[in-house]
């Protein structure tokens, strides 16, 4: 499954391929190819075909059909699906009852057409950059199967980074879209926090939870977008006079030699050199640290009470360390929010667009899941949102988009396109100009494995 | 202001977790341990920065 979202709808709604047709090859390439990177822990199957089969008799009968219809997606492992028990990656919420309905976004896809076909893998609850699961195993990045794919949301973008996906939905607290789709060498948006809706998702820090799409285009990130907020946008912005500057400072530590240079490229291609110091950007990912710690505690105290050992010790233990800190401290870092998403929108007084990367290089060997900062290898599944975490506590929206070129093991690596709130559509209008340039859209010599 | 150069004990992490109703496994304690010095490096980083009193807590409840 190889086509992007536009070009399977429109073969769709010509007539081209059926819906049904495109379900089940998208099931015969997840069983033959899946075992091998361990995206999906849930089919849904019937469902699915089901749904198509409606798409294929409207189509016949000339009957109005979604934008989306007949585009398959995948569902991180935390959305209500209708008739599934909602897990988010643990084993701790298998006794709860069926999900009733769908989540919000969920209804707003299938409402565009689209049809769910697999729940994905993540980090449990949430609470991890590596996708590295105690229930479900580890998803292998699909580029170099020896490498993480990232998290939280790995199993997502994992499967549309192996092209068995055209979509797939994740959540991005403190990088779990941004992060993945950085290492997958896809696109990812953290949309303005609060813009698309959140109810049906189990949350992990509700101060800080947004979700958002994976696609391997930026114009497939659009389309999507538009889906999952139930909008239909218009032309993209003009690019006329755009202010773009990086971000220096906390986002130029310990960077990778390539990402380094790429970013000053893309600065270059809007002809400046701007280089701006986001202020206090080490302690805004002090408080998104402190503020995950203990909504995630507290959200989980009554469990940690009667059940701590059901959930991956390393959550549980970093749940527990969260839901006993003091109270003083958790409201200097909502404190020090305020200030932070105050600087944020006085440096945006002066620039439209900022960049920065998304992680410090390539995806991190599975095999030694640490990344190196300040001279010592320290843990990738805590580290690996060094660069989002920050950007998370101020709520902007996010682009998380792939360089062309690729890092010195030829793995993707991945840069935050940020604007001001509500601005998605000068993020999409900026990132199609840059992969029209050559300089964004990763290009792997060769997928690795299940193909 | 939070020192994140003390030492945390067995004993201190015990007494905030009996606080909130929780009891640590001597298996668990380890790990707990780890994130709750992490925890202490980072509230020092936030604790350090002086804010404003009319700054208020960005809780994002609106009525």
């Amino acid at each position: 499954m190889s086509y992007g979202i536009a070009e399977l709808a429109g073969a769709i709604r010509r007539g081209e391929r059926s819906s049904r047709d495109v379900i089940e090859e998208t099931f015969r390439d997840v069983k033959a190819r899946d075992p091998f990177f361990n995206t999906v822990t849930r089919s849904l199957y019937d469902r699915a075909l089901a749904a198509a089969d409606v798409t294929d008799r409207k189509i016949a009968r000339g009957e109005e059909i979604g934008a989306l219809a007949g585009v398959p997606f995948g569902i991180k492992d935390l959305f209500d699906v209708r008739g599934e028990v909602t897990t988010a990656g643990s084993l701790v919420l298998r006794n709860n009852p069926p999900a009733q309905e769908d989540a919000a976004v969920v209804r707003n896809l299938c409402a565009a057409g689209a049809i769910p076909v697999v729940m994905t893998n993540m980090d449990e609850f949430a609470y991890g950059f590596a996708t590295d699961n105690a229930h479900h195993g580890v998803t292998r990045n699909p580029r170099n199967s020896e490498h993480l794919a990232g998290g939280s949301s790995g199993g997502s973008a994992a499967a549309v980074a192996a092209g068995m996906l055209p979509l797939a939905l994740g959540s991005d607290t403190n990088g779990s879209i941004r992060v993945p789709a950085s290492l997958c060498g896809i696109w990812g948006l953290r949309p303005t926090q609060g813009v698309l809706p959140m109810s049906g998702v189990y949350p992990f820090v509700a101060s800080l939870d947004v979700v958002g799409p994976f696609t391997r285009s930026p114009e497939d990130l659009r389309l999507a977008f538009s889906g999952m907020a139930a909008v239909t946008h218009g032309e993209l912005p003009s690019l006329e006079g755009l202010r773009v500057a990086r971000l220096g400072g906390w986002f130029k530590q310990d960077l990778d030699a390539v990402l380094d240079s790429t970013i000053d490229d893309l600065v270059k291609y809007f002809g400046t050199s701007n280089e701006v110091v986001l202020p206090e950007a080490d302690k805004a990912r002090a408080a998104a640290f402190v503020i995950s710690a203990a909504e995630g505690g507290n959200l989980h105290l009554p469990r940690l009470k009667t059940c701590a050992d059901e959930y991956d010790p390393a959550t549980r233990d970093r749940l527990i360390a969260g839901a006993i800190l003091p109270a003083a401290q958790v409201i200097q870092a909502h404190r020090l929010r305020t200030m932070f998403r105050e600087q944020m929108h006085a440096l945006m007084q002066q620039y439209d667009i900022l960049i920065a990367p998304a992680t410090l290089g390539e995806a991190p060997r599975i095999d030694m899941p640490f990344v190196t900062l300040n001279g010592k290898s320290v843990s990738a599944r805590a580290n690996l949102g060094l660069f989002t975490q920050p950007l998370s506590l101020a709520g902007f929206p996010v682009l998380s988009a792939p360089l062309r070129k690729p890092g010195a093991e030829g793995l993707p690596l991945g840069v935050q396109l940020i604007a001001r709130p509500g601005e998605e559509e000068l993020l999409f209008a900026v990132a199609e100009d840059l992969q029209t340039a050559g300089l964004l859209g990763y290009e792997p010599a060769a997928a690795d494995g299940g193909n | 202001m939070s020192n994140p150069d003390r030492v945390v004990s067995e004993e201190d992490i015990r007494v905030m977790a009996q606080a909130a109703g929780i009891s640590i496994p001597d298996y668990a304690m380890p790990g707990v341990m780890t994130n709750t010095v992490l925890l202490r490096h980072y509230m020092a980083l936030i604790e350090e920065l002086y804010i404003p009193d009319h700054c208020e807590p960005a809780f994002g409840y609106v009525p």
